[in-house]
Parts: C-alpha cells; sequence; structure tokens
C-alpha cells in the first residue's frame, strides 16, 4: 500500500470563489480512484493544483514521500506523474507517430539531443510502436493529430499521458464526447495499463464507467470531499444522494 | 505533415538536390560578377532566414529584432579584422559575439510569449541599431566601419588562401552556407527539433512530456541568434563596411518576408523565399523604381491566400505533377 | 534651472505628437485586438494630404486638416473591410506582417504620388513666430501643440465616458462575445473604430506638417515611437497612452540636453524594462 501523493489543507480561491477549499487526501499505489461530483465542484482545479498547472494557496502537496508544492509540472512529470486533458491538448500539427514520440524521447532523456537523426534511437521507435499498438493507433500513425476524429484524439491524449511512463497518471474526463465503441477502447485500455506500474485517478461524470472501473470513489462538492470509499458505500451514502438529487448512480 | 525534404518520401527528390549544389560549385565559371555576387546575398539571406524559422516555424516565436545579431555578427567580424586581417578569426568573433548577445537578451525575452515576445525583440534590435547609429568611437556612428579587407582565409603554417578575387571568396561563402545548412538540417530533424515543435504546437501539453519549456525556447532563439550572427560576418570582407542601417528593424523584416515567401512551415522555405526575395526584388527593379509596392502586394497576398508560402505550392501540386510525368515518361 | 524648465516644454510638446499617434494605436488594439504595424504609415498619409492641401493646393489650414482626417479615414476602411477583417482569427504574428505588408505599399505609393523627395511645408501664418518663455524663445506652434494635444485627451475621455459609442467601444474591449451576444453589431464597430483610430494618426500626421519634414519612411520611424508609447503605457491603455506619451516625450528631451548620445537608447531601455517588469505597461491591469 505504497502512498503515492498526499495533500495537506490545499486550497485554492479565484477572487470571492472558494474553488478548493481545505482538501486533504491520499492516493495509493493499488487503487484505482475515481472523483465524482457536480459541475464546480472543483475536481479540475484539485488536479491542477496536483499537477502544477495552478499554484496553490495555501497547503502542500507531497509525492512519494517528497513536498513538491512550488515545483513546475515538467517537474513533477520527471518524477512520475502523468496528465490528460478534458479539453483536447495534442500536438495538433505533428503526426500520431510524432505526438507519442516526443514524451518517449523525453522519457529516456533525449530531448535535448540536436545531433542525432530522430530515426537512429531505435529504442525510442520501439517504444512508439508498442504505446501506438496498445492504444490502437498503429495504422494511423501517420496521420496529422489535428485530422484524428474525437475518439481517435482521445485515444492519442491517453497515448501521450501513459508515454511518460507515469507511476500516478490522472485523466480528466477520458470518455467525453466518445461513442459506445470508442467508450469501451478506452475502458479497456485503462484496466489493461492499470495493471501494470500506474495507478490512475480518474476525474468522470459517466457513472457507468466510474462503477466499472473505480476500487476507490472520492466525491466533491463545493471544493471539498464529502465522501471517500469503496463504490459500494459511496452508492448507499446518504450526502452523496443528497448532492445528486435524486440522480441515478448506477 | 512530413518535414523530411529529402529521400523517397519526401519533396525534393536527391536527385535534384545534387544538381543544385553541383550547379552551384560551378557557378564562377558560367556566370559573370554580378550573378555571383547576387548569389552569394541570397545565400546569406537564406542562413538568416532559416535561424530566424527555427524561432517562427519550429517554436513559434515571432522575433523582429533578428537584424540586432545580424549587426553583432557584422561589427563583430569587421573589429576582428581590422585588428586581425584573416579570415577565419573574423568570422568566429561576429558569430561568437551574436551568439553570446542572443544568449543574454533571450534570456530576457523568453520569459514572453506572442505579442509581447514580438515587441521585446524588435526594441532590442533597435536598442542596437541606436548604439551602432551613435556610438562613433566603438561602431563608426553614421558613417559604419570603413576599410574592411578581404582577409585570406588562412590557418597560420598550414594554408593562405587568398580571397580578393570574388570568385574565391564565393567559394567561401558557398561553402560556410552549405555547411550551416546542412548542420540546421539535423538539429531540426532531430530529438531537439521534434521537441521545438511540440512547444510551438501546445505548450501546456509539453510541460507533461517533462519538458522545461523556458530552457528550449532559450536555446532556440540563441540558435537563430548564431545563424543570423553568421549570415552578418560573410558580409564584411564582401562590402569592404558596414553601416548601422544592417541592424535597423527594417532589415529584421527581411528573413520575415523571405520565410514568409518561402514557407514557414517547411524546411526549406526560408531558402526558397531568399531566392525568390532577391529574384523578385531584381526582376522588378528593371521595369519600375518601385518595387516595395509590388513586395508589399506579394506580401498581402500571401498572408491572406496562402499562408503556407511558395514552397507549399510547390508540394502540392508542382512535385506530384512533376512525378506523374516522369513516371508517365518511363512508361513511354 | 529656466533651460532644464524650457526643454520640459519642448518635451510637453513632442509628447504631444507621441500621444496623437499613440491614441489610435492603442485604441485599436483594445478594441480589435489587432497592433497595426501600418499605423505610422497612416500618420504619414495624414502629413502627405495636409501638406498637399495647405502647402500645394492653399486650401485653409483647418479645412486641409479636415479633409486629410476624411482621405485617410476612408483608407482605413478599405484596409479594415477588405483586408484585416479575415485575418482576425489568425494568430498575431501574421497580423503583423499584413499591415507590414501594408507598410510597403503605402511607402511606394506615397513616392509614386508625390516623389521620393522630402518636401518641407510652409507654416500657417497665424502660427509663425514665437513667444519668450524661460527667457527662450518658444514657437507658437508648439503651444498650440501642447494644447490640440490636451484637446484631444479631453475629447476622446468624453466619448469614450459619455457617448453611446465610447460605451460600446469599452465594452467591447473588455468582453467582445459578450458585446456580441448583447447585440453590438461587432463588424460594423469594427470597421468604425479602425477608421477612428486611422483618423486619429492622420490627425497627428496633419498637425505635425508645419514643423517637420514630408518624406517617404516617416511612417516606419514614427510606429517605433508609437510602440514605445503604447508599451510603456500599456497597450489598448488610452490613459496610459496619454502619461507614456508625457514620459517618453519628456524623457527624450531631457536626454538629448543631457546624454546626446544615448537619448534613443535610454528610452529603448526604458520600454525593454516595462516589458520584462509590468508588460501591461505602466498604468495596465
Amino acid at each position: 500500500m505504497t502512498e503515492l501523493l498526499r495533500t495537506e489543507g490545499l486550497r485554492k480561491a479565484f477572487g470571492h470563489f472558494t474553488a478548493v477549499d481545505g482538501v486533504s487526501i491520499h492516493f495509493t499505489a493499488d487503487a484505482l480512484t475515481s472523483i465524482i461530483g457536480p459541475n464546480g465542484a472543483g475536481k479540475t482545479t484539485l488536479i491542477n493544483l496536483l499537477t502544477g498547472s495552478l499554484p496553490v494557496d495555501s497547503g502542500k502537496i507531497f509525492f512519494k514521500g517528497r513536498e513538491i508544492t512550488t515545483i513546475p509540472t515538467d517537474e513533477r512529470v520527471k518524477r512520475g506523474m502523468g496528465r490528460s486533458f478534458q479539453i483536447m491538448n495534442i500536438f495538433p500539427m505533428l503526426t500520431v507517430f510524432k505526438n507519442i514520440q516526443l514524451p518517449v524521447l523525453s522519457h529516456l532523456h533525449k530531448s535535448l539531443k540536436f545531433l542525432s537523426r530522430i530515426e537512429a534511437h531505435r529504442d525510442a521507435i520501439e517504444e512508439v510502436e508498442r504505446i501506438l499498438g496498445e492504444v490502437g493507433l498503429w495504422e494511423k500513425r501517420d496521420m496529422v493529430g489535428g485530422e484524428l476524429s474525437h475518439g481517435d484524439q482521445r485515444l492519442l491524449e491517453m497515448g501521450i499521458a501513459i508515454a511518460s511512463k507515469p507511476e500516478l497518471c490522472f485523466l480528466d474526463e477520458p470518455t467525453s464526447g466518445m461513442n459506445p465503441v470508442e467508450r469501451v477502447k478506452i475502458l479497456e485500455n485503462i484496466k489493461k495499463l492499470s495493471q501494470r506500474q500506474t495507478t490512475f485517478v480518474i476525474v468522470e461524470h459517466d457513472m457507468d464507467v466510474v462503477f466499472s472501473l473505480s476500487d476507490r470513489i472520492v466525491v466533491m462538492h463545493r471544493g471539498g470531499i464529502i465522501a471517500d470509499g469503496k463504490p459500494s458505500e459511496i452508492k448507499e451514502n446518504q450526502n452523496v444522494k443528497e448532492v445528486y438529487l435524486g440522480e441515478e448512480l448506477t | 505533415m512530413s518535414r523530411s525534404m529529402i529521400g523517397r518520401n519526401g519533396k525534393i527528390p536527391i536527385l535534384l538536390l545534387v544538381a543544385l549544389i553541383v550547379f552551384l560549385f560551378l557557378l564562377p565559371y558560367v556566370a559573370g560578377k554580378y550573378v555571383m555576387y547576387m548569389t552569394m546575398h541570397i545565400l546569406v539571406l537564406s542562413v538568416f532566414a532559416l535561424g530566424f524559422n527555427v524561432l517562427l516555424g519550429y517554436t513559434g516565436l515571432l522575433s523582429f529584432g533578428q537584424a540586432g545579431f545580424y549587426a553583432c555578427g557584422a561589427y563583430g567580424c569587421a573589429k576582428m579584422l581590422l585588428v586581425i586581417p584573416s579570415l577565419l578569426p573574423g568570422v568566429i568573433c561576429g558569430v561568437l559575439f551574436a551568439g553570446i548577445i542572443a544568449l543574454i537578451l533571450g534570456f530576457l525575452c523568453i520569459r514572453h510569449t506572442r505579442i509581447y515576445f514580438a515587441m521585446l525583440t524588435l526594441c532590442f534590435g533597435m536598442m542596437i541599431y541606436s548604439l551602432a547609429w551613435k556610438w562613433r568611437t566603438m561602431t563608426g556612428g553614421d558613417d559604419g566601419l570603413v576599410g574592411i579587407p578581404r582577409a585570406p582565409l588562412e590557418i597560420p603554417g598550414i594554408f593562405s588562401i587568398n580571397m580578393s578575387s570574388l570568385g574565391n571568396y564565393y567559394y567561401f561563402v558557398l561553402i560556410v552556407c552549405l555547411l550551416a545548412i546542412m548542420l540546421l538540417y539535423r538539429i531540426v530533424n532531430s530529438p531537439f527539433g521534434l521537441t521545438l515543435q511540440g512547444i510551438r504546437d501546445s505548450e501546456s501539453r509539453i510541460a507533461f512530456a517533462g519538458i522545461s519549456v523556458k530552457n528550449y525556447r532559450l536555446i532556440a532563439f540563441t540558435i537563430a541568434g548564431l545563424y543570423a550572427g553568421l549570415a552578418g560576418a560573410l558580409l564584411p570582407p564582401l562590402e569592404n563596411t558596414v553601416t548601422p542601417p544592417v541592424a535597423h528593424w527594417t532589415h529584421s523584416a527581411e528573413p520575415v518576408l523571405a520565410t514568409l515567401l518561402g514557407g514557414i512551415h517547411t524546411f526549406a522555405g526560408p531558402i526558397a523565399g531568399a531566392f525568390l526575395f532577391y529574384v523578385i526584388k531584381d526582376i522588378i527593379v528593371r521595369f519600375t523604381e518601385y518595387w516595395l509596392i509590388c513586395l508589399g502586394a506579394i506580401v498581402v497576398a500571401l498572408v491572406m491566400g496562402l499562408p503556407g508560402g511558395v514552397v507549399s505550392i510547390f508540394e502540392k501540386r508542382l512535385v506530384p505533377w512533376i512525378r506523374l510525368r516522369f513516371a508517365q515518361g518511363g512508361r513511354r | 534651472m529656466e533651460n532644464l524648465a524650457f526643454q520640459g516644454l519642448v518635451g510637453l510638446s513632442l509628447a504631444m505628437y507621441l500621444w496623437l499617434i499613440a491614441a489610435g494605436l492603442t485604441i485599436v488594439f483594445g478594441v480589435l485586438g489587432i497592433l497595426n504595424f501600418a499605423h505610422g504609415s497612416l500618420f504619414m498619409l495624414g502629413g502627405y494630404f495636409a501638406f498637399t492641401f495647405y502647402g500645394l493646393l492653399g486650401i485653409n489650414f483647418w479645412l486641409s486638416i479636415l479633409l486629410s482626417l476624411v482621405g485617410v479615414a476612408f483608407i482605413g476602411l478599405l484596409m479594415e473591410r477588405f483586408f484585416l477583417r479575415h485575418i482576425y482569427h489568425l494568430d498575431v504574428p501574421y497580423q503583423l506582417l499584413l499591415t507590414f505588408g501594408f507598410i510597403l505599399i503605402f511607402d511606394d505609393a506615397v513616392k509614386m504620388t508625390w516623389g521620393g523627395v522630402f518636401m518641407i511645408p510652409p507654416m500657417p501664418d497665424f502660427f509663425t513666430g514665437a513667444v519668450l518663455l524661460f527667457g527662450r524663445p518658444f514657437p507658437i506652434y508648439n503651444l498650440f501643440i501642447i494644447g490640440a494635444g490636451i484637446g484631444v485627451a479631453i475629447g476622446l475621455w468624453l466619448i469614450l465616458e459619455r457617448t453611446w459609442w465610447g460605451r460600446i467601444m469599452r465594452a467591447s474591449a473588455s468582453d467582445r462575445e459578450m458585446a456580441g451576444a448583447i447585440g453590438v453589431n461587432i463588424p460594423m464597430l469594427f470597421t468604425t473604430v479602425f477608421m477612428f483610430g486611422a483618423a486619429l494618426a492622420a490627425l497627428g500626421g496633419a498637425l505635425s506638417t508645419p514643423v517637420r519634414v514630408v518624406a517617404p519612411g516617416i511612417g516606419t520611424a514614427v510606429i517605433i515611437q508609437a510602440f514605445v508609447v503604447t508599451v510603456i503605457g500599456g497597450l489598448g491603455n488610452l490613459k496610459g497612452a496619454f502619461f507614456g506619451a508625457v514620459i517618453v516625450g519628456v524623457l527624450t528631451a531631457y536626454g538629448i540636453l543631457l546624454f546626446p548620445i544615448f537619448e534613443l537608447f535610454i528610452i529603448f531601455v526604458v520600454m525593454a524594462v516595462v516589458l520584462l517588469l509590468k508588460p501591461e505597461g505602466l498604468f495596465g491591469e
């Protein structure tokens, strides 16, 4: 039960609006966690704080035992964090192959090499081929990122996120806007990858996804955590039911 | 979009490239001084523009101050040549001076992006211009530096090649520029080059690939400065003078125009653009002295209609057409 | 001591020219989001038109200025309607490149129409002469300029604060989508604002003709000054443009007096420092 990430009293406000209000939470390596909650609950802001996209107002974050509260994003990634984005954030002008090749080369500490041809780095190329095969984008490897369908771009998003071999990977609404077929693909991928060394923390609205995947569910509301436990517990939780006001949880 | 320009998969067949290089080497035997002179200017502008495009096309940063580094290269080389009349130290001194200034100014500039970056570069370029213009004791002020020798290319004790004939200097410029272009081609097709493109495409995404964006931008900026400096350093031995206008922002516009003409998104775009720039200027000037308005109209037309530049027409229409023709020709 | 005070006045009159140039540039940037590289060329055209009307054709000075405003506003209309409108969605580099193309076109167009030699416009009769200030003769025309600059500042303030059009401009400047959503005709607004900015540039150019030469290439010199002022004051910030102009004008005047070699350099250093430390400008948010 290795603890990967821990926060203490994380707080973030935008003017008068407190998006994240004193959140203390921890994530361990063995459980796939979903973070759910109504819109505006602070889920994406929390992810932004944890990954370094936003600076914290107060509180601390510890990753693998060391404090990372003020460390920039690229440094956190080097230590083992990863992320996919809710709003599409691939490299639109590069081919699918190069989209994956970039983070792979970075992970292999080869990004600064300016005198060698990209093709010469066989280890990177093999790794890219492997990842493309896993997410199922091998046939489309020469297509330009911006030209992919929405579902394929989501797959690519995931591919980029896992290319840096993160130990803790945040997925922000990985299935949004996808049709059922594409959704199944993504879920299979997430299941497959969480068998390896990646621990996923997923922000999701789709309850089917949440309940089929998660070992643990965290419910946020108005910047705070109102429930945290196994899926069966969450289903019965009175507070959660109130918050979702009659919505079907399963 | 494939970045590679050469080879089976690429846009320019190797044969064409080799033919072009051979032609350039034979040029002094088939053409007169004027053509050699113009070709040297095209080569120098190509190097200048290629460096500029590392910033624009590959990293997504528009700099309007590259002339400042060009001037550093020119004045640096000139000052060295006036002390040690030997070509290599002069050129090296110019390039290094430009590179150091680029590193320092780059550190300040890359903290901002987009419009503020453009304005900062414009500002620094003009600062260099104002120094070049007013600091009489260092730069000769308005009159600039004169009497710069076209020093011999020599390694003491090993060889010394006299450069006073235009043909000899032409070969020096040609070889240096070709080497610089080849080096840059290798750089942009390296992992570093790919990372730059990622920075251009999505700054937020690339942080999550573990890349510290500022460092890479600074390196790109320095490379652009070094290449601008090289372009500038090749100038003084040719013209024998260096004057302040080389640092003015309107001179910074030249690599911008060349790159726009030839195409921002391909490696060879700036080279094609440099060629077009001089050809257009040369042709237009024969008919009318008003070549700026034609150039301006072309720029407007390009931005409005054809952001890919001329090379994009080449890629999308001409090359497939050529291939088709040759394929058919083979069968007949 | 008197020297310093006198130089301060010189700086103030210089500042007013800068203010006139910068005002239009910053308004256009604030509302349209476009940094018009060719703004200096519009200034130049204003000068040429005014000079043609009152210097060559002998028309009344004030009428000439009005005519030149109309002429350049019309050119601004053509620029915005047929060219700029189509690139609003493109990145900043393309804007700068397009407007740079216009600089080249205007430079040569001016040469074609008026010849490439610089011309010296005459000073209108009622402005000739000087007034003794701080013991030295100070041109009456410069006093007029200072007055005109302040007048324009007050006028612009009135327009922005008190008129319907001005309010729409301010609303669109801060939130374009919202403005469109509440029914503002954005394309029409953009066109009129651009024409207005062009007219301001032309005003600057026209008013400056009696004291400077008209020549091609003035456009490129002036745009740099305009950039410096708007950056120091804050892009899109009208109040900043006014005070930025005062700062630059006065600094330049003192620079010429005290550090004649480096006065230009000093101005760029100030601009660089502002960009580095507070890129929104001294008065920006």
